[in-house]
This record gives structure tokens, sequence and C-alpha cells, in this order.
């Protein structure tokens, strides 16, 4: 009788470990969906707006004097995006580039209809390299799913009095910057 | 002087009891014989059960990978793009192209003028 007992009990517990640990692969299939549906809506949005970025060559008129210098903006013909943006914010660029500090961005949101939101956090270094940190959490929390970072190099160009007369960018590369609980 | 033992204390560990000579009455024995069935058939419908569902999961794991494999063009869309900063804000819209798994579950998608391309 007692061995008919500890042999169901060795038979619950070996069918506990199995049934659970079918069940936890399961939800690891689940879980792994989600999180593959989470990378592509991150990385498309961060390799999305890099591409609409990068390549694009901006004309920087120099005044005679001591007028701040401005954007020309004419040679972004066909690249709507990154001419409305460097209209809009070129002159703050290099008006925080003359100050020596960084352009940044308070609040940045892309995302298409009904999609997931995705949060970015944009910056225009002084040396005018662009970095723009992609996350799906707002405050780019440590165990959002995926965090990029998508970094665009400045190639810059200078006459001979050393002032800056036009730059361009090179490719975006995007990182995975943070991962899970594994996110620093 | 060495005490009796009782049955009680003979059959108190398992190789005591495996020791013990003794025969067990038939109620005992066909409720060891219950017990042990049931412990049987609940071992086999748990082992049965965790079979399917680990067989279900490679065929979910299965489709997904396949899912991911064959993402197909299905139209064009626009990321909106909005931008505040203490110079203002700025609300663009960027053409993308939109790629989607045949069974919908995946959907990603890139710049539709591959760089730099876009309106606002």
């Amino acid at each position: 009788m007692a061995i008919a007992l500890v042999f169901f009990l060795i038979c619950a517990i070996v069918g506990s470990v199995v049934l659970t640990a079918a069940s936890v692969n399961a939800k690891a299939v689940q879980t792994q969906r989600n999180l593959r549906q989470d990378e592509f809506t991150v990385g498309s949005a961060a390799r999305t707006i890099g591409d609409a970025l990068a390549s694009s060559q901006v004309t920087v008129n120099v005044p005679v004097g001591s007028a701040a210098p401005t954007v020309d903006t004419t040679s972004l013909d066909g690249q709507d995006f990154a001419r409305s943006f460097w209209s809009t914010y070129g002159d703050a660029v290099l008006a925080a580039r003359a100050a020596g500090e960084s352009f940044s961005s308070t609040d940045m949101s892309l995302g298409r209809d009904g999609d997931t939101p995705v949060f970015g956090r944009l910056t225009v270094t002084r040396d005018l390299d662009i970095s723009v940190d992609v996350s799906l959490s707002e405050d780019f929390a440590a165990d959002s799913p995926y965090t990029m970072n998508v970094a665009i190099q400045c190639v810059p160009s200078y006459d001979l009095s050393g002032n800056l007369t036009s730059f361009s960018y090179e490719q975006a590369v995007v990182r995975v910057i943070g991962r899970g609980v594994d996110a620093a | 002087m060495r005490r009796p033992m009782t049955r009680k204390y003979r059959t108190a560990g398992l190789a005591n009891l495996v020791r013990d000579i003794r025969g067990d009455s038939l109620v005992e024995a066909l409720a060891a014989l219950l017990i042990a069935a049931l412990a049987t058939t609940l071992l086999v419908t748990m082992v049965l059960a965790s079979t399917n569902v680990a067989s279900s999961t490679e065929g979910d794991l299965t489709r997904s990978y396949d899912a991911q494999s064959a993402m197909d063009q299905t139209g064009v869309d626009t990321l909106r793009v909005r931008i505040d900063t203490p110079d203002g804000p700025l609300d663009g819209d960027i053409p993308v192209v939109v790629y989607t798994s045949r069974d919908g579950s995946y959907s990603r998608y890139e710049d539709a003028a591959g760089e730099g391309g876009g309106s606002s």
C-alpha cells in the first residue's frame, strides 16, 4: 500500500513537471511572437527615420559679418522629410552648434495609424551627427522590449576660412541598445 | 533486552517494508493496485497532454518562422512623425512600403524612397 502511494506521488510529480515544461514552452512561443512583432515595429520606425534623414546634403549660407549662418535646403529636392526637418530646425541646429551645444527634441513620436506608437529622442550633436533613440516605452524604460539607436554621421565641408559651407550624412546605422530585462 | 517490533514500526520505512515478508490482506493489495492504476493513468494522461502541447507549440513555432521569412509587400502607408523641440513642433509624413506575413501576424515597413524620400 505504501509503495503504491509512493508510486502515485512520483507519478504526480513527474507528470506535473512534464506538463509544466510543455506549458512554459507554449507560453514562450507566444511571447516570442509578440516580441518579434515589437522588434519589427521599433526596427521599422528606426530604419525609416534613419533613411529619411541620411544621405541628405545641406548647404550653409555663410553671411558676411557677424550674422548667423543659415541653411539652404534647395539641394534636398525629392527628400521632403529631410527638407522639412532642416527648414524647420536647420538654423536652430547651427545656432546650437555655434554655442557648442547639442540640439535635442523634447518629445518625439513615430507610428502608422492604428499601429503601436513608437517614441523617439532626437539629438543633433555639436558635430552635426544625428542620433535618434526609438523605443516602445515613452520614458525609455529599461524593461521596454526593444530600444534602438539610429546613428547618422555627418560629413562637413569647410571653406578656406574654416567656415562650414555644407554638410552631408552617411548611411544610418541602427543598433539595438536595450532588450527586455537585459537593458541597462 | 530487545523489544519486539510491532507491525506499525516494521512498516514505518520503505526498506523495512521491502524486507517484510509478511503478506498484505486482499483489501490492501486491491487498494494498492487501484492506487497504482490511478497513478499510471495520471502519468500517462499528463504525458499525452504534454505531448499534444509540445506538438502544437512546435507547429506554432514553425508557422511563426515561416511567416517571418515570407513577408509580402501589401501596400503603402504613411509613417507619421512628430518632433517637439523648444524651437517648435514638426509634423512630417514619410511614405512607407508595408510588408505583411501571409497569416497577418507580422508586419513591418520601410521608407518607400529608400533613402531620404518622403513628404511632409
